[in-house]
């Protein structure tokens, strides 16, 4: 065992918020469209500059282990908000430090710290209520608004993206890969994505990217739970005569995935297996849909399938499937057209009737899988070292434009969080409770500050700016130096971003509030 | 080391198999399957068709290992064994 450290109460709290206002501040000075650059060293001594909230939070990294700690925890909400919308790293920062600065400054009037943290979490959540009533559906036209300003507004990028989703329309798939030729492009392929990723890491081939990643492999698809491996022995035998990489979208036993694995790794077998999407029912029809795409046949307990009926025919095929440890896509060279054409007619019908809210999630799902392509953008620059910058950017943009089609669009530059703010401080608490009011204003009191943040960083006083700027939706667009509609002015922020940003670090800073005792392991001077 | 009586004393052997495929199957990826293959070290005065240095299917369940000179054994009967190869 390692030695520990141990502090309580104020020491441990004020060392925590030491690690925090570093990372805080050092993200933040990034914040907005008239954000500084970031200088980083990097391992070997070289320079690497950016404005990208994310790089700057991953490179911070403190001696003092409790103060590292505190760094830790702001980062993991950060990166949180990111890894689910996207971008909204530096927001979420900006706002967990102000929640936290508020915390401390008033700890001593907090009397129930589980009643503030209540009020923080509340808040946080009325807060995004309120913004999503102001929330705007994204259609095409904006679209091309949107990707740019996911793309730290860059016009050309933005463009890209747009391009790439009015292709395959709002239910497709965009995804991004390297370009051989030296120009970007948009290759537009019929296809389909599963929520659902490789289920053993010994099947990754393509090791940099921890993908795998086939060519014509064969598809067995099963809706049953398949518990011996001599059941599948038509499609290994498939697989190996014709020397094609096999897909196994089913459940498996436990030592049928090991029979599978051994033989990957033995080299006898180059196979994939996947588990199928949703339950019951529904799992079948998902299944259904694919096996129409592929050419498959699903093996079915219900239709009386067993060990002995089963040959090759029930097989399918795809041009190319990718598979990282979260989603796979499969890309078609030819579908039937009647029979899928048919399916998607019914299932719009259906979705015209269809209340029930479950129900209706469904039928988009399926709608999405069979309407919907997939766009790649190919990515080409003049250097390693520009493409997989440019890759970041792209592949980050397109997350964000993916949320804003998903959930809406609210105004940005901090005017949403700040209008929220007006709003809600009009609001009545519903707790009587001291202590949560407190949590509560804690919480709505930060909101503006994101806002102040962007303004200052522009090299401007923000109480000055703010004092002209009144109305919804209303805000200052600091590289142009002037007070506007920010719909009309194109500046928005995915609500997705927005609302994990809010809800993160909420969540962080109760979290924060909450402790009084930091555990750490000693470090050694040498 | 020498049985005694109707006992059998067999050394557990993991043998990897091969399919018509080519593809490896082991004791562990095989389910339902009750009989494991070893090879006869030693057999008691009572037993009749079993011959020492022979390999025997036998039930998997049956019998008890034990540990002589750092190797591992397990001790059966005539009965619980149903094939010798």
């Amino acid at each position: 065992m390692i030695e520990k450290e141990i502090i309580f109460n104020q020491d441990s709290r004020t060392r925590l918020k030491k690690g925090i206002d570093v990372l805080a501040e050092a993200v933040a000075t990034t914040l907005g469209a008239s954000g500084r650059t970031v200088i980083i060293e990097d391992q070997f001594g070289n320079p690497h500059v950016t404005k990208d909230g994310v790089t700057v939070a991953n490179s911070v990294l403190l001696s003092d282990p409790v103060e590292n700690l505190g760094v830790s925890i702001l980062k993991q909400a950060s990166q949180k908000t990111a890894t689910e919308a996207g971008d909204g790293t530096t927001t979420s920062c900006v706002l967990a430090k102000a929640i936290i600065d508020a915390c401390f400054e008033n700890i001593d009037r907090i009397d129930n710290v589980t009643m503030a943290k209540q009020g923080i979490e509340d808040a946080a959540k009325a807060v995004v209520k309120l913004i999503e009533r102001s929330k705007k559906k994204v259609d095409i036209k904006k679209l091309l608004q949107v990707a740019s300003i996911s793309a730290n507004g860059d016009k050309y990028i933005g463009k890209l993206i747009s391009d790439a989703y009015n292709e395959v329309g709002k239910d497709g798939v965009v995804t991004m890969d390297e370009s051989t030729t030296g120009y970007d492009y948009t290759e537009v392929t019929k296809g389909t994505r599963l929520i659902r990723g490789y289920s053993s890491p010994f099947s990754v081939n393509n090791l940099r990217k921890k993908t795998v990643e086939y060519q014509n492999p064969l598809i067995v698809l099963s809706d049953h739970k398949i518990d011996m491996h001599e059941r599948l022995h038509f499609a290994f035998e498939a697989s190996i005569r014709q020397k094609m990489p096999l897909v196994i979208i089913s459940e498996l036993d436990d030592q049928v995935k090991l029979f599978i694995t051994q033989n990957i790794n033995q080299k006898n077998l180059t196979c994939n297996f996947i588990q199928p999407e949703g339950f019951g029912i529904k799992k079948f029809e998902l299944l259904q849909d694919l096996a129409m795409m592929t050419g498959a046949k699903v093996i079915s307990e219900m239709s009386g399938d067993s060990h002995s009926n089963i040959d090759a025919s029930y097989l399918g095929t795809c041009k190319q499937l990718t598979s990282t440890s979260t989603e796979t896509i499969m890309v078609f060279d030819d579908v039937d057209k009647t029979e899928r054409q048919e399916t998607i007619e019914w299932i719009t019908n259906e979705l015209k009737d269809s209340k029930n809210r479950e129900e209706r999630w469904h039928l988009e799902d399926r709608l999405s899988k069979l309407a919907g392509g997939v766009a790649t953008i190919k990515v080409s620059a003049n250097s390693e070292v520009e493409l997989k910058e440019k890759k970041d950017r792209v592949d980050d943009s397109i997350h964000a434009t993916r949320a804003a089609l998903q959930e809406g669009i609210v105004a940005g530059g901090g005017v949403a969080l700040l209008n929220a703010y007006q709003k809600i401080s009009k609001a009545v608490v519903k707790s009587n409770d001291p202590s949560y009011k407190l949590g509560w204003s804690i919480m709505t009191n930060a909101l503006p500050q994101v806002i102040h943040r962007i303004i200052e960083n522009s090299g401007e006083q923000s109480d000055a700016v703010l004092y002209g700027m009144e109305g919804k939706n209303v805000g200052y667009d600091v590289k142009n130096r002037r007070y506007g509609n920010m719909f009309s002015l194109g500046i928005i922020d995915p609500f997705k971003v927005t609302k994990n940003a809010v809800l993160n670090s909420a969540s962080v800073a109760a979290t924060i509030l909450t402790t009084s005792c930091v555990i750490s392991n000693k470090r050694i001077k040498k | 080391m020498k049985a005694v009586g109707e006992y059998i004393i067999v050394k557990d052997e993991e043998i990897q198999q091969t399919n018509s495929l080519g593809l490896v199957v082991t004791q562990m990826t095989d389910n339902n399957i009750r009989y494991i293959t070893g090879e006869v070290v030693s057999v008691g005065g009572e037993v009749k068709e079993i011959t020492p240095g022979s390999h025997v299917y036998f039930d998997k369940v049956a019998g008890s290992g034990f540990r002589y000179e750092g190797e591992r054994y397990k001790a059966i009967r005539e009965r619980d064994v149903v094939i010798t190869i």
